[in-house]
């Protein structure tokens, strides 16, 4: 019983510490809209990492909240290329340059992505989507 | 879901998520409830042909009817379309603030719809017009725009709300 009571007590410890740290490395939002149908519906919320590309870059396929400079509302994407890859852009083909990443919604019929906006910039992706709760 | 779900869920009540937008996001910001009047008032259109239908030669008859079930049908599915693209892209809390029951009118001329898949009923055509109706009077109030009420001009009768200005 002695022995219990600290282990417990460290455990508790532990658990507040892990909670606090989700909380502050995490955003918690809900998704309007239907341009990431069909995984991802209006109303669906889902839990993002802030922290995910402080030491990884983004990859092709996740799931990121982009918030463009001059646009006040953070956007639900995927990314469909990376730097370096060739992407079909308006003018004709383009190489993606350092920082520079492609990102489209699944459902293109409902979605404004980077075939109208062109490409993000690293550092307006403010998060990957670990899942939907 | 995810084991860490039920205490996520717990703290959205306390404090509610942050919106991420999915839509067609730049935003292009047009909006109209009149395509849902549209699907709304063909869904009508179909029970009276149905009711009219002339049911001497029944192979003649039972094509009719299946091609006006079939339509009555997706246009009820077009009209729940149109005005949920209305309920969770255009209107916004603040709306909700000024029509508290902005829901409801939502789900209940959803719930019409649907009504109007499952039966023959021109009450319920009419009844589902009316609601959209009702939406279309909040929506162009919301953007300071008067309405009025008039015929829609077409073979089915029925009225639309138009913008006035």
């Amino acid at each position: 019983m002695k022995r219990l009571v600290p282990a417990l007590a460290a455990l508790l410890g532990l658990g507040a510490i892990g909670a606090i740290a989700l909380l502050l490395s995490t955003r918690r939002m809900v998704v309007e809209g239907r341009s990431m149908e069909p995984e991802f519906q209006p109303g669906d919320r889902v839990l993002v990492n802030k922290l995910a590309y402080l030491r990884s870059a983004p990859a092709r396929g996740d799931v990121v909240v982009v918030q463009r400079a001059g646009d006040a509302s953070p956007h639900l994407k995927r990314i469909a290329f990376v730097p370096g890859d060739e992407v079909e852009a308006g003018s004709g083909r383009r190489r993606l340059g350092p920082g520079e990443y492609w990102l489209l919604g699944d459902n293109p019929a409902e979605s404004t992505d980077s075939r109208q906006l062109g490409p993000a910039r690293r550092e307006e992706i403010a998060g990957k989507v670990l899942f939907k709760y | 879901m995810n084991l860490l779900s039920p205490m996520l869920r717990a703290l959205d009540r306390l404090s509610p998520p942050e919106r991420v937008s999915a839509h067609c996001d730049i935003p292009c910001g047009i909006y109209d409830p009149h395509a849902a009047q549209v699907a709304a008032l063909t869904v009508l259109r179909m029970n009276q042909l149905i009711k009219a239908l002339d049911r001497s030669n029944a192979d003649l008859a039972a094509m009719q009817i299946a091609r006006y079930t079939q339509t009555k049908e997706s246009h009820a599915e077009l009209c729940k379309k149109e005005l949920d693209i209305l309920w969770h892209d255009y209107f916004r809390p603040e709306h909700l603030e000024k029509y508290p029951d902005l829901h409801t009118k939502f789900w209940m001329a959803n719930k019409l719809a649907s009504r109007n898949k499952q039966s023959i009923d021109e009450q319920a055509a009419n009844d589902l017009l009316n609601a959209v109706n009702e939406i279309a009077e909040i929506f162009w109030a919301t953007k300071n725009v008067p309405t009025r009420r008039g015929p829609s001009n077409q073979t089915a009768g029925g009225e639309f709300v138009y913008p006035a200005n």
